[in-house]
């Protein structure tokens, strides 16, 4: 649901709300009581409920995950002009949704990926208001990045199944598609974010 | 005039209920992480404290 139109229900629930605390002598009729009941517990509900769900959504943004200072660094290495930066090069290239680009690959792919990933990013929260913030090399992944990500989207492909890159060795294109290898860290896909690096980088500036 | 206590409850909850949904609505033009922080924790719980002192209001007092 577009925000204008949860925002808008929201200020008109609002209106509404504080209308039936301004006049509470309507209440004193049967008409006056229904509409109370849906003032004050039907429509805040349903309000809340709208407000919450668009909260959620902008949480998966890349400006919501890039608002944090700590944060900066990682999101200036979606702009660094090499290839061989495996962000850069799926953002510059759309590979993944530059609105939502953070969400998209740190996202477990599998049953309650995204519940796991709200969870992550509470405590988040948590760390950056009322924790000791982590300097940003310090932040690692809570895991080993897992091979089903990568697949959620390329498995299948011309480029994936056919590329001359995963056909090095016959059995390398099982073993990355069984786990048994890993795309990033066997060597073929390792540079990631490489925050450390940055300083001596060229950005790509987009062309509007 | 007295006004009946159960339109006093009303009127204090219409309150509670419109403060916190002017300050989710407010959260709701900025995409910040404090924005967030802010709907949940102040505004759900105004809107929450509204409605159970609204429903609240409902229940009938036992005349002694």
């Amino acid at each position: 649901m577009p925000a204008t139109i949860v925002i808008l229900f929201i200020a008109i629930t609002a209106a509404i709300v504080l209308l039936v605390g301004v006049r509470a002598q309507w209440t004193r009729s049967r008409e006056g009581k229904i509409l109370a009941f849906i003032a004050l517990c039907v429509l805040p509900i349903a309000a809340m409920w709208g407000g919450f769900s668009e909260q959620i959504e902008r949480a998966e943004s890349t400006e919501f995950c890039l608002s944090c200072h700590v944060m900066t660094d990682f999101g200036r290495s979606l702009y660094v002009d090499d290839p061989s930066y495996l962000p850069a090069r799926h953002f510059q290239n759309n590979r993944v949704p530059r609105d939502r680009a953070c969400y998209t690959c740190h996202t477990d792919y599998a049953m309650f990926g995204t519940v796991r990933a709200k969870l992550r990013g509470l405590r988040h929260l948590q760390v950056q208001y009322l924790g000791t913030i982590p300097k940003p090399e310090e932040i690692k992944l809570y895991q080993p990045y897992n091979n089903r990500e990568c697949l959620h989207c390329h498995l299948g492909a011309r480029r994936f199944e056919e590329g001359s890159g995963h056909h090095k060795t016959p059995d390398l294109l099982q073993s990355v598609k069984s786990g048994q290898k890993s795309c990033l860290s066997s060597g073929c896909h390792d540079i990631v974010h490489d925050i450390d690096s940055l300083k001596d980088a060229a950005f790509w500036k987009e062309s509007k | 005039m007295d006004r009946p206590p159960i339109e006093t409850r009303i009127k204090w909850a219409s309150r509670l209920i419109g403060a916190g949904l002017l300050i989710q609505m407010g959260t709701l033009f900025r995409i910040h992480p404090l924005a967030f922080v802010a709907f949940v924790v102040v505004g759900c719980p105004l809107i929450g404290a509204g409605v159970v002192l609204y429903l609240w209001s409902l229940v009938p007092v036992r005349s002694k």
